[in-house]
């Protein structure tokens, strides 16, 4: 009953920031521009009867077609939707689990490896990866790789979303950053649990030392580490734009940032339109999925809860 | 101290890029103004013009961008610029995230207040938020653009970093020695002066280091799209005005990267291999400060009795008494 009282919660929340979101990107973008001597003095202003003229005419369009929009590509934004949503989820979902499943790895490997020579290998190496940022990464793969293919090493397609093996550069670049991130966490909630009482019992009980690790403190530390699992998505997220866009994959992030219209140059006066449908269907889509990894992490915060089963036992 | 090597690193590190910061336009081979040159002669000077970008060679050490501008002085002179962005959003975001957090362990109207905050801004993506204002018109026009871009990644920020001092507050409430200082009649400023600050404070000044860190990925990757903290419009040629970036800053070399990539990798890679050691410097640090505490904490670092003689009341009078104990 709780956890449902909860979740409901989160979905209250989301219907509040997807309705602030809808009305930002619904703000009316005339510009307006005056001559002075020999410059164009660009301003915007504000109206509100532009603003509610822009909302009704939204909603009336959504209302009669049944749909979010019409993008400039001619398409209800639901064909584009359902195209892009499946090229981005087959490089998000394998990003996360691999960048999981590297972390913990990762950070039990720091936590085991504690001499002189382990920790250049293993705490040295993570501080390395966390300060190497996703474009960074990309950059030197790139180039290392265009030197040794102009070495004779065989030719691989990097770019684009054509092939169906073209989500594994994606899928790396993506899972690297957040898998140093969860090695730093894993390891740290490691050494926090280290000193507990009942990890001295078990090891004056003769337990083995693989055991307690994996099934004693990694089984204790896990909530501590579900904590940071909504800042590893989001930061899997703020990824996924950088990489789909360096890496030529045409998923949400690159359609995104395409319907933003991010400008470079201004004629005086023109308006600075953007895709509105799109930009509030991909926001929904990026929302919704941010709204379901909520919803993992409650479920899951709820299952680990040993208060929970303490009472249930 | 001398077995943490990441203070060490973070710490040389540091002093290097404080270097950079005060004294970049004197360093050796440095242009100050960063002139972009329009042609270079060749070797021979019989007029054959070579055209930037140039690969790094002897003038240009880090090879140049498609204006002719050397990277090398560009990225040691862009310092400035970029370090004070990125230490003012944070400096000002812990400046308002320390007092919120700490007032939110003990008020309930502002444990509401940080709440919402994380509520609304911290459950998208904080790139995501900048990408849709930075594109609203106002704020393409506004002449204090800088100000306004700097204000809404510290009210994103807010949140996250307010939580992070609410959670090492309340962790400190919950002990017993916490409960003790209450008995025996702390007042609140007492209690921050000898609870609060002295166990908290290496976590901060770790989360603040790696904070700065998380806020230079952030402009380069706005960067790549073009969206830089202060933008102008200028005229060139045509009756378009084009939107360009004023700041000298690192993100610079990362716009236009899908042309740029190609036909000279240079110029995003040392680029962003600045990001890079910038962010690699501040996580060490931030972890040398932590682990120094660690050690301190477990007694691994004894404090060696002050080399000078301080006014200090409590250590003279356990001079006084030693002294006693060797005459006795």
């Amino acid at each position: 009953m709780k956890l449902v009282l909860r979740l409901m919660g989160s979905l209250l929340l989301w219907v509040c920031m997807a309705s602030v979101l809808i009305m930002i990107v619904l703000l009316p973008r005339d510009t307006q521009s005056h001559r002075e001597g020999t410059l164009d003095v660009m301003s915007y202003h504000f109206t509100w009867e532009k603003y509610k003229q822009n909302i009704t005419n939204y909603f009336d369009e959504v209302k009669a077609e049944k749909s979010l929009g019409i993008t400039k590509f001619d398409q209800p934004v639901e064909v584009e939707l359902s195209l892009y949503f499946k090229r981005s989820i087959v490089i998000l979902v394998p990003a996360l689990l691999l960048s999981i499943l590297l972390g913990v790895g990762k950070g039990v490997f720091d936590y085991r490896h504690q001499s002189k020579v382990g920790r250049i290998f293993g705490k040295g190496s993570t501080w390395l990866g966390q300060s190497v940022p996703d474009f960074f990464l990309i950059f030197l793969v790139q180039t290392i790789l265009s030197i040794a293919m102009r070495h004779g090493f065989p030719r691989l397609d990097m770019y684009g979303d054509e092939e169906w093996y073209n989500i594994f550069f994606p899928i790396f670049f993506l899972s690297m950053y957040p898998a140093f991130v969860i090695a730093r966490y894993t390891s740290q909630a490691l050494e926090e649990e280290d000193e507990q009482d009942y990890i001295k019992t078990a090891k004056a009980k003769g337990v083995p030392e693989r055991v307690i690790l994996w099934k004693h403190i990694l089984r204790n530390a896990m909530p501590k580490l579900l904590q940071h699992f909504m800042p590893i998505v989001l930061t899997l997220l703020s990824g996924m734009f950088v990489v789909e866009f360096l890496s030529l994959y045409h998923g949400i992030g690159s359609r995104l940032i395409n319907a933003i219209h991010i400008r470079y140059s201004i004629m005086p006066g023109e308006p600075l339109p953007i895709d509105v449908p799109a930009v509030i269907g991909f926001s929904l889509l990026i929302m919704v999925m941010l709204l379901i990894a909520q919803w993992m992490n409650q479920i899951f915060d709820f299952l680990l809860d040993p208060k929970r089963r303490g009472s249930h036992e | 101290m001398r077995k943490i090597p990441s203070l060490w690193i973070g710490i040389i590190g540091c002093t290097m890029f404080a270097i950079f910061f005060f004294f970049g336009p004197y360093l050796p081979k440095v242009d100050k103004n960063v002139t972009p040159h329009s042609y270079v002669v060749g070797p021979e000077s019989n007029l054959d013009f070579i055209l930037p970008p140039y690969v790094p060679n002897k003038d240009f050490i880090l090879g140049s961008d498609k204006k002719g501008r050397d990277i090398y002085s560009a990225l040691i002179m862009g310092t400035r610029g970029t370090l004070s962005t990125v230490f003012s959003i944070s400096v000002i975001t812990f400046l308002i995230a320390i007092p919120l957090g700490a007032a939110a362990a003990h008020l309930s109207f502002f444990r509401y207040i940080l709440q919402g905050w994380n509520y609304l801004f911290s459950r998208l993506p904080v790139f995501f938020y900048v990408i849709i204002i930075s594109t609203i018109p106002f704020f393409i026009f506004s002449p204090h653009r800088a100000v306004w871009m700097i204000s809404f990644l510290i009210i994103f920020e807010l949140g996250k970093v307010g939580e992070v001092v609410y959670k090492s507050v309340k962790l400190i409430q919950n002990t017993t020695y916490y409960e003790a200082g209450i008995l025996a009649g702390s007042k609140p400023i007492g209690l921050w002066k000898r609870y609060y600050w002295p166990n908290c404070y290496p976590q901060w000044v770790a989360y603040f280091v790696q904070h700065i860190g998380s806020m230079l990925f952030l402009l380069g990757q706005l960067g790549i799209f073009g969206i830089f903290i202060s933008q102008s419009l200028s005229q060139q040629g045509s009756p378009a005005y084009s939107i360009d970036n004023t700041a000298l800053v690192w993100p610079m070399f990362l716009f236009d990267v899908l042309i740029d990539f190609d036909a000279f990798p240079w110029v995003p890679l040392f680029g962003s291999m600045f990001i890079t050691l910038s962010m690699f410097v501040f996580v060490s640090l931030g972890e040398g400060i932590l682990e120094y505490h660690l050690r301190k904490h477990r007694g691994l670092i004894v404090q060696r009795k002050p080399f000078l003689f301080r006014w200090r009341k409590q250590e003279k009078s356990i001079y006084k008494e030693d002294k006693h104990n060797e005459a006795g």
